[in-house]
């Protein structure tokens, strides 16, 4: 399995704030984005955070093949796997392809409570930022 | 589907699959027509509800005492619907296809779940011989734990290879969670035709999760009433076609269920209609 580590890390502008001796602790560290600068905007704020579109994508690909559903069958982030017909160790599949494809690693708590593709792609890309 | 009451009909087409969708009817039809011979309550008036991890329970204001915690589970996999209750204990039911894995080895597949495994189970499983063996074992270890955390009611992040299970040859079937056994939990396993298990779950009621526990009538029990509702016997499984099933529901004829009863519904999705097999 993959494991994550912090040995190259992309900052933005407000990484570049942080001392040199603080770079090997980033992993514990959790930066927030959002801010006591924004203003509260619920809805935007939202969309902003969801994963791309690309990675939406992709995860559906995962779950397409996984669960041998039509490549023209309609799946959307909202769609559950449950109801795409994934029973308890489809749902492991999944969690390990989206593992393989993308690089990260899930802890098994958090990998059973993924439940729909938004859920999935939401915890590739927050998993990826780590990295 | 017109014997259900309208709020289920969601919870069957929100499935894609033609065969899943067949299941949870069944699955439905199952519970209330259980529900119906067991507590002999009328159809009209069993409300069965769900909790937010999705575990099916009964509405019910007045039970009758010789069920004092009446509950059940309900599993469907392949070609098999099954139905379990217990008038004291918690009951949990899975059943598992023995389906072998098409785009991987054996080998492969079972690695994905290496961590669901204690060491002990793991180690069985790897060491079964062939490949047709080593599925086998793992089925029915998946089985047993899918038994057991549906019993409680837990809908996620259960940490399963703390959850050991121990048996001579599948039979007194005991676990033991975080090395320390459960003395008030019992299962069994048993095979069914074509390539499947299934695995029974009882054990104590306040071992339920919080959101179960609150729709269960009563937690503690004084140690002879769980005595005697630990050691009831296990009710084999009593098998059913779907037709049975809806000539109970029409009140035609009353079919005798067992604390257990099971459904054949085979498919075949490419047809109109559904073809059931008959006993």
């Amino acid at each position: 399995m993959a494991s994550v580590t912090a040995s190259s890390v992309s900052f933005s502008s407000v990484a570049s704030s942080l001392k040199k001796n603080q770079v090997s602790q980033l992993k514990t560290v959790s930066v927030s984005f959002g801010g006591k600068s924004f203003k509260p905007v619920p809805l935007r704020f939202r969309v902003a955070c969801a994963a791309k579109p690309e990675t939406v994508e992709k995860v559906c690909e995962i779950v397409r093949k996984q669960l041998a559903l039509p490549a023209d069958s309609a799946i959307t982030g909202e769609s559950k796997f449950a109801s795409l017909g994934a029973d308890s160790l489809d749902t492991v599949e999944i969690v390990m392809g989206l593992e393989e494809e993308f690089g990260i690693s899930v802890e098994e708590e958090s990998a059973q409570s993924i439940t729909t593709v938004q859920e999935a792609a939401d915890m590739i890309e927050k998993l990826n930022e780590k990295k | 589907m017109s014997f259900l009451p309208n709020h289920e009909y969601s919870s069957i087409t929100r499935f894609v699959k033609l065969g899943d969708q067949k299941r949870a009817l069944v699955s439905r039809l199952l519970q209330y027509a259980l529900v119906h011979q067991v507590l002999e309550i009328p159809f009209d008036e069993i409300i069965i509800r769900r909790t937010p991890e999705g575990k099916p329970y009964l509405v019910c204001d007045d039970m009758k005492l010789a069920f004092p915690n009446f509950n059940f589970n309900a599993s469907h996999h392949g070609d098999f619907v099954a139905i379990a209750s217990e008038p004291i204990c918690l009951v949990g039911l899975d059943i598992v296809s023995h389906s072998v894995p098409k785009n991987e080895t054996a080998h492969e597949f079972i690695q994905n779940f290496s961590s669901y495994f204690s060491s002990s189970e793991w180690y069985h499983i790897m060491h079964a011989g062939s490949s047709d063996e080593m599925l086998h074992i793992f089925y029915r270890y998946w089985c047993l734990k899918e038994a057991f955390v549906k019993a409680m009611g837990t809908g996620v992040g259960y940490k399963l290879d703390d959850v050991e299970f121990h048996h001579t040859n599948w039979n007194n079937i005991f676990v033991k969670v975080a090395g320390k056994e459960l003395k008030d939990w019992k299962f069994w396993l048993l095979d069914l035709g074509q390539n499947h298990s299934v695995c029974i779950a009882r054990g104590h009621p306040r071992t339920a999760t919080t959101s179960y526990r609150t729709t269960l009538k009563r937690i503690e029990f004084d140690d002879k009433e769980y005595y005697n509702g630990f050691h009831l016997p296990n009710a084999s499984f009593t098998f059913r076609t779907v037709e049975d099933l809806l000539q109970v529901i029409h009140g035609a004829d009353r079919v005798p269920f067992d604390i257990s009863t099971k459904c054949d519904v085979s498919e075949d999705e490419g047809s109109e209609g559904a073809r059931f097999v008959q006993q």
